[in-house]
C-alpha cells in the first residue's frame, strides 16, 4: 500500500470519497485479504485444520465484500473510464494489481511450503485470493475509476488471476511431492 | 515431544515406540495393505521429523502425528493413481483391523473386520478415530478439515453402518437388553 501511495500518489477523488471512508474501505479489504491468507496457512498445520466448508464460505464472503466495497465506492464517487482509454486502463490496473499481489503471495507460499497441506491446490487458491485482495486494496488507494466494467474486468480480474497463480503453485508443490514418491 | 523438537535422540526413540503401534493401525485401516502400511509408517516418521517445528507444544501430540500420517497416505494415494497401480483387493487381503470396543462382543474379530472394511472410508475413519483411538470430535474435525458436528455425524453413521453390516440393529440390542 505504501508502495502504491509513494509511487503513484493518492486517488484524485480522495476528498469526494472522504479520507476516512477511503482508508476504511481499503483497510477493511486489506484485513479480509490477510485473514483469508492466514486461514490458508492454518490449513498446512497438521492436526489444526479449519473446516473446509467454512473456509470456502469465508472465501465467497471475501469476494462479495470486495464487490460490496466497489459498489459503495461507485455510489459515492462514480468515475467512468473514457471510451478511448478502456483497454489502456484495463491493462495498467490489471497488471499493477496483479504485480502487487505477487509479494504477499510469495510470502504466503513460502510459509505454506514449510507445512504439510493435505489439499495444496485449495491452500494455494486461498493464499492467492487473500494476496490478490490485499494487492487490490493497495491499488484502490490510487485508482479512482469506479465504473463496474473497469472494476470487475481489471481489479477483480487481477484478484482472480492471483488466486489462479496460488492454485498453480499448490498444484506444482503437490506434483513435486508425488514425483518424489514415484 | 518438546525435547524431541530440541533435537534429543532419546526423545525420538521414546516417541517412536509410543506412536508406532497406533500409527501403524491407522495406516492399516486406510490402506488395507500391511506392507504398504509399513512403508508409509517409515515415510510418516521421516515427515514427522521434517515437520517437527509445526508442532505446537500447547496442543496434544497424537492428533498432530495422525494428521501427518494422513498427509503421507493421501500423497501416496495420489502418487499411486499417477503410477496407475490398482488398489489391493480389500476383502481378499484384509489385514487385522483395529476393532471398536463397543462392537467387540457382537461378533468375532474377523467378521467385524470384514464388516468394517465395507463401511465407507470417511465414516470408517471418523468411527475408528473416535472409538478406537479416543480422539474428541473437535480433534477429528481439526485432523480431517471438517466441522465438529460433521465428525460426530460421520462417526455415528459409521457405527450405524457397521451394525447394519453385522446384522445388528437397534431392536436386537433392545431385546438383548431385556
Amino acid at each position: 500500500m505504501a508502495l502504491a501511495l509513494v509511487g503513484f500518489g493518492i486517488r484524485v477523488d480522495y476528498e469526494i470519497l472522504g479520507p476516512r471512508t477511503a482508508w476504511a474501505l481499503a483497510l477493511t479489504q486489506l484485513a479480509v485479504g490477510y485473514l483469508l491468507a492466514i486461514a490458508g496457512l492454518r490449513m498446512v498445520i497438521p492436526g489444526a485444520l479449519l473446516a473446509a466448508g467454512s473456509v470456502r464460505l469465508a472465501a465467497i464472503l471475501a469476494i462479495l465484500s470486495h464487490v460490496g466495497i466497489a459498489a459503495f465506492t461507485f455510489q459515492r464517487s462514480p468515475v467512468p473510464v473514457a471510451e478511448d482509454r478502456v483497454w489502456e486502463l484495463w491493462a495498467i490496473c490489471f497488471l499493477i494489481t496483479f504485480l502487487m499481489s505477487l509479494l504477499p503471495l510469495a510470502v504466503a507460499v513460502a510459509f505454506a511450503s514449510k507445512g504439510l497441506p493435505c489439499n495444496p491446490i485449495f491452500v494455494g487458491t486461498l493464499c492467492g485470493l487473500g494476496a490478490g485482495l490485499a494487492g487490490e486494496a493497495a491499488w484502490r488507494m490510487h485508482c479512482h475509476y469506479t465504473s463496474w466494467e473497469h472494476i470487475l474486468a481489471a481489479h477483480t480480474g487481477a484478484v482472480l488471476a492471483a488466486a489462479l497463480v496460488g492454485a498453480l503453485a499448490g498444484f506444482l508443490w503437490q506434483r513435486r511431492q508425488i514425483a518424489l514418491r514415484i | 515431544m518438546v525435547s524431541y523438537q530440541a533435537g534429543t535422540l532419546k526423545a525420538f526413540e521414546m516417541l517412536y515406540s509410543a506412536m508406532k503401534p497406533r500409527l501403524l493401525q491407522y495406516l492399516l485401516s486406510l490402506t488395507f495393505d500391511p506392507s504398504r502400511a509399513e512403508d508409509l509408517l517409515q515415510e510418516t516418521f521421516l515427515q514427522l521429523h521434517r515437520s517437527r517445528r509445526t508442532y505446537q507444544p500447547r496442543r496434544p501430540v497424537m492428533p498432530w502425528a495422525f494428521a501427518i500420517t494422513r498427509h503421507v497416505f493421501l500423497m501416496d494415494r495420489r502418487a499411486a493413481k499417477r503410477r496407475e497401480q490398482h488398489e489391493v483387493d480389500e476383502l481378499a487381503n484384509l489385514p487385522e483391523l483395529p476393532i471398536p470396543a463397543d462392537v467387540e462382543q457382537l461378533a468375532d474379530r474377523e467378521l467385524i473386520g470384514k464388516a468394517l472394511s465395507r463401511v465407507s472410508e470417511p465414516r470408517r475413519e471418523a468411527l475408528l478415530l473416535h472409538h478406537v483411538w479416543g480422539f474428541s470430535f473437535g480433534e477429528i474435525g481439526a485432523l480431517l478439515g471438517i466441522r465438529k458436528g460433521t465428525a460426530k455425524l460421520r462417526a455415528y453413521r459409521g457405527m450405524q453402518s457397521l451394525r447394519q453390516e453385522l446384522g445388528v440393529d437397534r431392536t436386537d440390542k433392545l431385546e438383548k437388553a431385556k
